[in-house]
Protein backbone atom coordinates (compact mmCIF):
# COMPACT_ATOMS: atom_id res chain seq x y z
CA UNK A 1 0.00 0.00 0.00
CA UNK A 2 2.81 2.39 0.95
CA UNK A 3 4.78 1.38 -2.13
CA UNK A 4 1.77 2.05 -4.36
CA UNK A 5 1.37 5.50 -2.86
CA UNK A 6 5.05 6.21 -3.32
CA UNK A 7 4.86 5.10 -6.95
CA UNK A 8 1.86 7.31 -7.51
CA UNK A 9 3.56 10.25 -5.88
CA UNK A 10 6.68 9.66 -7.93
CA UNK A 11 4.64 9.45 -11.14
CA UNK A 12 2.90 12.69 -10.23
CA UNK A 13 6.23 14.38 -9.69
CA UNK A 14 7.48 13.06 -13.04
CA UNK A 15 4.36 14.35 -14.68
CA UNK A 16 4.85 17.72 -13.06
CA UNK A 17 8.45 17.85 -14.24
CA UNK A 18 7.23 17.05 -17.74
CA UNK A 19 4.80 19.97 -17.50
CA UNK A 20 7.60 22.13 -16.12
CA UNK A 21 9.71 21.29 -19.19
CA UNK A 22 6.86 22.70 -21.25
CA UNK A 23 6.54 25.80 -19.08
CA UNK A 24 2.98 24.77 -18.23
CA UNK A 25 3.26 24.46 -14.49
CA UNK A 26 2.39 27.13 -11.95
CA UNK A 27 2.26 28.04 -8.30
CA UNK A 28 2.89 25.42 -5.67
CA UNK A 29 3.23 22.62 -8.25
CA UNK A 30 5.95 24.57 -9.98
CA UNK A 31 7.84 25.04 -6.73
CA UNK A 32 7.57 21.37 -5.80
CA UNK A 33 8.61 20.13 -9.25
CA UNK A 34 11.57 22.49 -9.36
CA UNK A 35 12.65 21.46 -5.90
CA UNK A 36 12.48 17.78 -6.86
CA UNK A 37 14.28 18.44 -10.14
CA UNK A 38 17.14 20.21 -8.42
CA UNK A 39 17.45 17.49 -5.82
CA UNK A 40 17.16 14.24 -7.82
CA UNK A 41 19.70 13.23 -10.46
CA UNK A 42 17.27 10.73 -11.93
CA UNK A 43 14.79 13.54 -12.66
CA UNK A 44 17.53 15.63 -14.20
CA UNK A 45 18.33 12.78 -16.57
CA UNK A 46 14.69 12.69 -17.62
CA UNK A 47 14.67 16.45 -18.09
CA UNK A 48 17.73 16.12 -20.32
CA UNK A 49 16.31 13.26 -22.39
CA UNK A 50 12.91 14.92 -22.82
CA UNK A 51 14.54 18.07 -24.18
CA UNK A 52 16.67 15.97 -26.53
CA UNK A 53 13.53 14.21 -27.79
CA UNK A 54 11.85 17.58 -28.27
CA UNK A 55 14.81 18.88 -30.27
CA UNK A 56 14.81 15.82 -32.51
CA UNK A 57 11.05 16.00 -33.08
CA UNK A 58 11.20 19.69 -33.97
CA UNK A 59 14.17 19.38 -36.28
CA UNK A 60 13.41 15.97 -37.73
CA UNK A 61 16.95 14.85 -37.15
CA UNK A 62 19.66 15.02 -34.52
CA UNK A 63 22.85 17.00 -35.03
CA UNK A 64 25.96 15.67 -33.32
CA UNK A 65 26.91 17.62 -30.22
CA UNK A 66 28.80 17.21 -27.00
CA UNK A 67 27.38 14.73 -24.51
CA UNK A 68 25.20 16.90 -22.28
CA UNK A 69 26.21 15.15 -19.06
CA UNK A 70 29.89 15.71 -19.78
CA UNK A 71 29.22 19.28 -20.88
CA UNK A 72 27.30 20.13 -17.71
CA UNK A 73 29.90 18.48 -15.49
CA UNK A 74 32.70 20.54 -17.07
CA UNK A 75 30.63 23.69 -16.85
CA UNK A 76 29.75 23.08 -13.21
CA UNK A 77 33.43 22.94 -12.32
CA UNK A 78 33.95 26.33 -13.91
CA UNK A 79 30.80 27.77 -12.37
CA UNK A 80 31.95 26.68 -8.93
CA UNK A 81 34.73 29.25 -9.21
CA UNK A 82 32.32 31.99 -10.23
CA UNK A 83 30.55 34.25 -7.74
CA UNK A 84 26.77 33.94 -7.59
CA UNK A 85 25.28 36.44 -10.09
CA UNK A 86 23.47 38.46 -7.45
CA UNK A 87 21.24 41.36 -8.42
CA UNK A 88 22.70 44.84 -7.70
CA UNK A 89 20.05 45.57 -5.05
CA UNK A 90 21.05 42.47 -3.15
CA UNK A 91 24.71 43.46 -3.45
CA UNK A 92 23.92 46.90 -2.07
CA UNK A 93 22.00 45.37 0.79
CA UNK A 94 24.84 43.05 1.70
CA UNK A 95 27.38 45.87 1.45
CA UNK A 96 25.35 48.17 3.69
CA UNK A 97 27.08 47.25 6.99
CA UNK A 98 30.48 48.15 5.53
CA UNK A 99 29.31 51.59 4.42
CA UNK A 100 27.17 52.41 7.43
CA UNK A 101 29.87 54.72 8.86
CA UNK A 102 28.87 57.50 6.48
CA UNK A 103 25.58 58.76 7.88
CA UNK A 104 23.37 61.24 6.12
CA UNK A 105 23.02 64.67 7.66
CA UNK A 106 19.30 64.14 8.07
CA UNK A 107 19.66 60.89 9.97
CA UNK A 108 17.49 60.98 13.10
CA UNK A 109 20.51 60.97 15.38
CA UNK A 110 20.61 62.97 18.63
CA UNK A 111 23.95 64.68 17.95
CA UNK A 112 22.65 66.20 14.71
CA UNK A 113 19.65 67.59 16.60
CA UNK A 114 21.98 69.01 19.25
CA UNK A 115 24.17 70.75 16.66
CA UNK A 116 21.14 72.20 14.89
CA UNK A 117 19.73 73.52 18.17
CA UNK A 118 22.98 75.21 19.21
CA UNK A 119 23.35 76.81 15.78
CA UNK A 120 19.79 78.20 15.95
CA UNK A 121 20.38 79.68 19.38
CA UNK A 122 23.66 81.29 18.26
CA UNK A 123 21.97 82.87 15.26
CA UNK A 124 19.14 84.26 17.41
CA UNK A 125 21.65 85.70 19.92
CA UNK A 126 23.69 87.40 17.18
CA UNK A 127 20.61 89.04 15.67
CA UNK A 128 19.39 90.22 19.09
CA UNK A 129 22.78 91.66 20.06
CA UNK A 130 23.02 93.55 16.79
CA UNK A 131 19.57 95.08 17.29
CA UNK A 132 20.37 96.20 20.84
CA UNK A 133 23.72 97.73 19.83
CA UNK A 134 22.11 99.88 17.14
CA UNK A 135 19.44 100.95 19.63
CA UNK A 136 16.55 100.98 17.26
CA UNK A 137 18.12 103.74 15.09
CA UNK A 138 16.68 104.57 11.74
CA UNK A 139 18.51 102.79 8.93
CA UNK A 140 20.96 104.68 6.78
CA UNK A 141 18.73 104.71 3.74
CA UNK A 142 15.89 106.29 5.70
CA UNK A 143 18.31 108.88 7.16
CA UNK A 144 19.39 109.99 3.70
CA UNK A 145 15.80 110.35 2.53
CA UNK A 146 14.95 112.53 5.51
CA UNK A 147 18.06 114.62 4.92
CA UNK A 148 17.21 115.30 1.29
CA UNK A 149 13.75 116.45 2.20
CA UNK A 150 15.04 118.86 4.84
CA UNK A 151 18.04 120.43 3.06
CA UNK A 152 17.35 123.80 1.30
CA UNK A 153 18.79 124.77 -2.05
CA UNK A 154 22.19 126.36 -1.73
CA UNK A 155 23.25 129.10 -4.15
CA UNK A 156 26.83 129.20 -5.33
CA UNK A 157 28.98 127.54 -7.93
CA UNK A 158 31.74 125.68 -6.18
CA UNK A 159 32.08 122.33 -4.58
CA UNK A 160 33.15 123.69 -1.22
CA UNK A 161 29.94 125.60 -0.87
CA UNK A 162 28.07 122.53 -1.91
CA UNK A 163 29.76 120.40 0.69
CA UNK A 164 29.20 123.02 3.34
CA UNK A 165 25.58 123.27 2.42
CA UNK A 166 25.16 119.51 2.58
CA UNK A 167 26.12 119.36 6.23
CA UNK A 168 23.25 117.86 8.24
CA UNK A 169 20.83 120.26 9.76
CA UNK A 170 22.30 123.39 8.14
CA UNK A 171 20.02 123.88 5.16
CA UNK A 172 17.07 122.52 3.20
CA UNK A 173 17.27 121.56 -0.44
CA UNK A 174 14.18 121.97 -2.51
CA UNK A 175 14.34 120.54 -6.03
CA UNK A 176 13.21 123.04 -8.65
CA UNK A 177 10.91 122.30 -11.57
CA UNK A 178 12.31 123.26 -14.94
CA UNK A 179 10.50 123.16 -18.24
CA UNK A 180 12.70 121.64 -20.95
CA UNK A 181 12.11 120.51 -24.49
CA UNK A 182 12.48 121.40 -28.13
CA UNK A 183 9.69 122.94 -30.12
CA UNK A 184 6.16 122.42 -28.90
CA UNK A 185 6.80 119.29 -26.82
CA UNK A 186 7.91 120.72 -23.50
CA UNK A 187 8.60 118.54 -20.49
CA UNK A 188 9.06 119.22 -16.80
CA UNK A 189 12.33 118.12 -15.20
CA UNK A 190 13.25 118.24 -11.52
CA UNK A 191 16.58 119.98 -10.99
CA UNK A 192 18.78 119.70 -7.94
CA UNK A 193 20.87 122.79 -7.28
CA UNK A 194 23.61 120.84 -5.51
CA UNK A 195 24.06 118.54 -8.47
CA UNK A 196 24.27 121.46 -10.83
CA UNK A 197 26.92 123.07 -8.65
CA UNK A 198 28.98 119.97 -8.43
CA UNK A 199 28.86 119.39 -12.15
CA UNK A 200 29.87 122.97 -12.81
CA UNK A 201 32.79 122.66 -10.42
CA UNK A 202 34.03 119.51 -12.11
CA UNK A 203 33.27 120.51 -15.65
CA UNK A 204 36.88 121.36 -16.48
CA UNK A 205 38.25 118.27 -14.82
CA UNK A 206 36.11 115.83 -16.82
CA UNK A 207 38.02 114.22 -19.68
CA UNK A 208 36.62 112.84 -22.85
CA UNK A 209 37.62 109.40 -21.79
CA UNK A 210 35.67 109.61 -18.53
CA UNK A 211 32.33 108.40 -19.52
CA UNK A 212 30.25 109.25 -16.44
CA UNK A 213 31.28 112.89 -16.26
CA UNK A 214 30.94 113.45 -19.99
CA UNK A 215 27.53 111.86 -19.99
CA UNK A 216 26.32 113.93 -17.05
CA UNK A 217 27.72 117.12 -18.55
CA UNK A 218 25.81 116.64 -21.78
CA UNK A 219 22.62 116.02 -19.89
CA UNK A 220 23.06 119.13 -17.80
CA UNK A 221 23.72 121.42 -20.76
CA UNK A 222 20.19 120.78 -21.97
CA UNK A 223 18.83 122.85 -19.09
CA UNK A 224 17.33 126.20 -20.20
CA UNK A 225 18.43 127.95 -16.99
CA UNK A 226 22.05 128.12 -18.19
CA UNK B 1 28.54 21.64 -6.08
CA UNK B 2 28.32 23.16 -2.67
CA UNK B 3 25.83 25.90 -3.40
CA UNK B 4 23.06 25.75 -0.82
CA UNK B 5 19.59 25.22 -2.21
CA UNK B 6 17.30 28.10 -1.23
CA UNK B 7 13.82 27.49 0.19
CA UNK B 8 11.43 25.56 -1.98
CA UNK B 9 9.33 28.56 -2.89
CA UNK B 10 10.76 30.30 -5.97
CA UNK B 11 11.23 34.08 -5.78
CA UNK B 12 8.14 34.57 -7.88
CA UNK B 13 5.73 31.68 -7.98
CA UNK B 14 3.36 33.53 -10.30
CA UNK B 15 1.40 31.46 -12.80
CA UNK B 16 3.40 30.49 -15.87
CA UNK B 17 1.34 32.15 -18.55
CA UNK B 18 3.62 32.71 -21.50
CA UNK B 19 6.43 30.83 -23.23
CA UNK B 20 9.75 31.47 -21.57
CA UNK B 21 8.24 32.29 -18.19
CA UNK B 22 9.54 28.99 -16.82
CA UNK B 23 13.02 29.92 -18.03
CA UNK B 24 12.73 33.25 -16.28
CA UNK B 25 11.77 31.54 -13.04
CA UNK B 26 14.81 29.28 -13.39
CA UNK B 27 16.93 32.39 -13.92
CA UNK B 28 15.46 33.96 -10.79
CA UNK B 29 16.20 30.83 -8.83
CA UNK B 30 19.79 30.84 -10.09
CA UNK B 31 20.22 34.47 -9.10
CA UNK B 32 18.84 33.53 -5.69
CA UNK B 33 21.82 31.20 -5.35
CA UNK B 34 20.74 27.85 -6.82
CA UNK B 35 23.30 26.79 -9.41
CA UNK B 36 21.33 23.62 -10.18
CA UNK B 37 18.62 25.75 -11.71
CA UNK B 38 21.14 27.15 -14.17
CA UNK B 39 22.27 23.63 -15.04
CA UNK B 40 18.69 22.85 -16.05
CA UNK B 41 18.80 25.75 -18.47
CA UNK B 42 22.12 24.48 -19.81
CA UNK B 43 20.65 21.01 -20.36
CA UNK B 44 17.78 22.56 -22.23
CA UNK B 45 19.77 24.83 -24.54
CA UNK B 46 23.20 23.26 -24.90
CA UNK B 47 22.41 21.43 -28.15
CA UNK B 48 20.87 24.47 -29.80
CA UNK B 49 23.79 26.66 -28.79
CA UNK B 50 26.31 24.12 -30.09
CA UNK B 51 24.47 23.90 -33.40
CA UNK B 52 24.50 27.68 -33.66
CA UNK B 53 28.21 27.91 -32.93
CA UNK B 54 28.86 24.96 -35.24
CA UNK B 55 27.65 27.07 -38.12
CA UNK B 56 30.16 29.80 -37.36
CA UNK B 57 33.14 27.72 -36.32
CA UNK B 58 34.01 24.77 -38.48
CA UNK B 59 36.45 23.38 -35.97
CA UNK B 60 34.56 20.78 -33.91
CA UNK B 61 36.97 21.02 -31.01
CA UNK B 62 36.31 24.72 -30.64
CA UNK B 63 32.54 24.40 -30.61
CA UNK B 64 32.41 22.97 -27.10
CA UNK B 65 34.90 25.54 -25.76
CA UNK B 66 32.89 28.44 -27.17
CA UNK B 67 29.64 26.93 -25.91
CA UNK B 68 31.16 26.64 -22.44
CA UNK B 69 32.33 30.23 -22.59
CA UNK B 70 28.86 31.30 -23.74
CA UNK B 71 27.21 29.75 -20.70
CA UNK B 72 29.84 31.17 -18.37
CA UNK B 73 29.23 34.65 -19.76
CA UNK B 74 25.50 34.15 -19.51
CA UNK B 75 25.88 33.06 -15.90
CA UNK B 76 27.92 36.15 -15.05
CA UNK B 77 25.37 38.46 -16.67
CA UNK B 78 22.33 36.56 -15.45
CA UNK B 79 21.27 39.29 -13.02
CA UNK B 80 20.83 41.59 -16.02
CA UNK B 81 18.25 39.31 -17.63
CA UNK B 82 14.85 40.89 -16.90
CA UNK B 83 12.64 38.39 -18.69
CA UNK B 84 11.55 40.96 -21.27
CA UNK B 85 12.87 38.76 -24.07
CA UNK B 86 12.97 35.00 -24.38
CA UNK B 87 15.89 33.50 -22.54
CA UNK B 88 17.10 31.74 -25.67
CA UNK B 89 17.08 35.02 -27.64
CA UNK B 90 19.26 36.57 -24.96
CA UNK B 91 21.52 33.51 -24.88
CA UNK B 92 21.70 33.46 -28.67
CA UNK B 93 23.21 36.97 -28.71
CA UNK B 94 25.81 36.01 -26.15
CA UNK B 95 26.71 32.90 -28.16
CA UNK B 96 27.10 34.87 -31.40
CA UNK B 97 29.26 37.52 -29.73
CA UNK B 98 31.37 34.90 -27.99
CA UNK B 99 31.93 33.02 -31.24
CA UNK B 100 32.82 36.23 -33.10
CA UNK B 101 35.31 37.16 -30.42
CA UNK B 102 36.83 33.69 -30.57
CA UNK B 103 37.21 33.99 -34.32
CA UNK B 104 38.82 37.42 -34.03
CA UNK B 105 41.16 36.12 -31.37
CA UNK B 106 42.18 33.36 -33.71
CA UNK B 107 42.97 35.92 -36.41
CA UNK B 108 40.34 34.47 -38.62
CA UNK B 109 37.95 36.34 -40.81
CA UNK B 110 34.56 36.15 -39.11
CA UNK B 111 32.67 37.56 -42.08
CA UNK B 112 32.88 34.28 -43.93
CA UNK B 113 31.17 32.30 -41.23
CA UNK B 114 28.90 35.19 -40.27
CA UNK B 115 26.89 34.68 -43.42
CA UNK B 116 25.53 31.52 -41.87
CA UNK B 117 23.55 33.40 -39.22
CA UNK B 118 22.93 36.72 -40.95
CA UNK B 119 19.29 37.79 -40.85
CA UNK B 120 18.26 35.21 -38.28
CA UNK B 121 17.89 37.10 -35.06
CA UNK B 122 14.88 35.23 -33.76
CA UNK B 123 14.35 31.85 -32.25
CA UNK B 124 13.63 30.16 -35.56
CA UNK B 125 17.13 30.71 -36.83
CA UNK B 126 17.60 27.10 -37.85
CA UNK B 127 14.79 27.02 -40.36
CA UNK B 128 16.56 28.71 -43.27
CA UNK B 129 19.42 26.25 -43.31
CA UNK B 130 19.38 23.29 -45.74
CA UNK B 131 18.69 20.16 -43.78
CA UNK B 132 21.54 18.07 -45.14
CA UNK B 133 24.27 20.68 -44.91
CA UNK B 134 26.98 19.43 -42.56
CA UNK B 135 27.31 21.61 -39.47
CA UNK B 136 30.98 21.03 -38.93
CA UNK B 137 33.76 18.53 -39.39
CA UNK B 138 32.04 15.72 -37.56
CA UNK B 139 33.50 12.25 -37.39
CA UNK B 140 31.57 9.49 -39.16
CA UNK B 141 30.95 7.86 -35.78
CA UNK B 142 29.29 10.93 -34.30
CA UNK B 143 27.18 11.43 -37.41
CA UNK B 144 26.08 7.80 -37.30
CA UNK B 145 25.25 7.99 -33.58
CA UNK B 146 23.18 11.11 -34.16
CA UNK B 147 21.34 9.41 -36.98
CA UNK B 148 20.60 6.40 -34.82
CA UNK B 149 19.18 8.56 -32.07
CA UNK B 150 16.97 10.42 -34.51
CA UNK B 151 15.79 7.13 -36.03
CA UNK B 152 14.99 5.74 -32.58
CA UNK B 153 12.96 8.81 -31.66
CA UNK B 154 11.02 8.69 -34.90
CA UNK B 155 10.39 4.94 -34.58
CA UNK B 156 9.21 5.34 -31.00
CA UNK B 157 6.95 8.14 -32.10
CA UNK B 158 5.38 5.94 -34.76
CA UNK B 159 4.80 3.19 -32.21
CA UNK B 160 2.86 5.45 -29.84
CA UNK B 161 -0.90 5.15 -29.41
CA UNK B 162 -2.67 7.75 -31.52
CA UNK B 163 -3.79 10.00 -28.65
CA UNK B 164 -0.28 10.11 -27.14
CA UNK B 165 1.31 10.80 -30.53
CA UNK B 166 -1.15 13.56 -31.26
CA UNK B 167 -0.64 15.17 -27.86
CA UNK B 168 3.15 15.19 -28.07
CA UNK B 169 3.08 16.33 -31.70
CA UNK B 170 0.84 19.28 -30.89
CA UNK B 171 3.12 20.21 -28.03
CA UNK B 172 6.63 19.64 -29.43
CA UNK B 173 6.15 20.36 -33.11
CA UNK B 174 3.19 22.73 -33.18
CA UNK B 175 4.21 24.46 -29.95
CA UNK B 176 0.68 24.59 -28.55
CA UNK B 177 -0.05 25.22 -24.88
CA UNK B 178 -1.77 22.57 -22.79
CA UNK B 179 -4.95 24.62 -22.89
CA UNK B 180 -4.94 24.74 -26.67
CA UNK B 181 -4.20 21.02 -26.92
CA UNK B 182 -7.07 20.28 -24.53
CA UNK B 183 -9.35 22.27 -26.78
CA UNK B 184 -8.15 20.51 -29.92
CA UNK B 185 -8.32 17.04 -28.38
CA UNK B 186 -11.49 17.84 -26.42
CA UNK B 187 -10.22 16.54 -23.12
CA UNK B 188 -9.25 18.05 -19.74
CA UNK B 189 -5.87 19.74 -19.31
CA UNK B 190 -4.89 17.08 -16.78
CA UNK B 191 -5.36 14.43 -19.45
CA UNK B 192 -3.19 16.40 -21.86
CA UNK B 193 -0.48 16.65 -19.26
CA UNK B 194 -0.66 12.92 -18.59
CA UNK B 195 -0.62 11.97 -22.28
CA UNK B 196 2.40 14.11 -23.04
CA UNK B 197 4.23 12.68 -20.06
CA UNK B 198 3.47 9.08 -21.09
CA UNK B 199 4.53 9.78 -24.66
CA UNK B 200 7.84 11.17 -23.45
CA UNK B 201 8.42 8.23 -21.19
CA UNK B 202 7.78 5.80 -24.03
CA UNK B 203 10.14 7.60 -26.43
CA UNK B 204 12.81 8.01 -23.75
CA UNK B 205 12.70 4.28 -23.04
CA UNK B 206 13.76 3.62 -26.65
CA UNK B 207 16.42 6.33 -26.74
CA UNK B 208 18.10 5.83 -23.37
CA UNK B 209 20.09 2.70 -24.32
CA UNK B 210 21.59 4.59 -27.25
CA UNK B 211 22.49 7.53 -25.06
CA UNK B 212 24.16 5.29 -22.51
CA UNK B 213 26.28 3.75 -25.28
CA UNK B 214 27.41 7.20 -26.35
CA UNK B 215 28.04 8.46 -22.84
CA UNK B 216 30.90 10.94 -22.77
CA UNK B 217 31.28 10.95 -26.55
CA UNK B 218 30.17 13.42 -29.12
CA UNK B 219 26.93 12.29 -30.74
Amino acid sequence: MVNEMNDMTQTTIHEHVSALADGQLQGEEFAQALQALCAQDELRERWQTWHLVGDVLREGRHSPCTDTTRFVAALSQRLAAEPVPTRPSVVAATMHPATSGAEAANEPVFRWKLIAGVASMAAAAAIGWNWIAVGGAVPAGAQLAQQQQQQPAVPGDNAAALLAASAPGTSTIVPTRVVVGNGGASQVMLRDARLDQMLAAHQQAGGASQMPSGFLRNATFEGPSR
Amino acid sequence: MTTPVPPSEPPDAAPVERPGAADFLLVQRTVAGDQKAFELLVMKYQRRIERLIGRMVRDVDLVEDIAQETFIRAYRALHQFRGEAQFYTWLYRIAVNTAKKALVDMKRDPTVSEAAFRGSDDDDDETYRPRNEPISDETPESVMAASEIAAAVNAAMEALPAELRQAVTLREIEGMSYEEIAEVMQCPIGTVRSRIFRAREAISAKVKPLLENQSGKRW
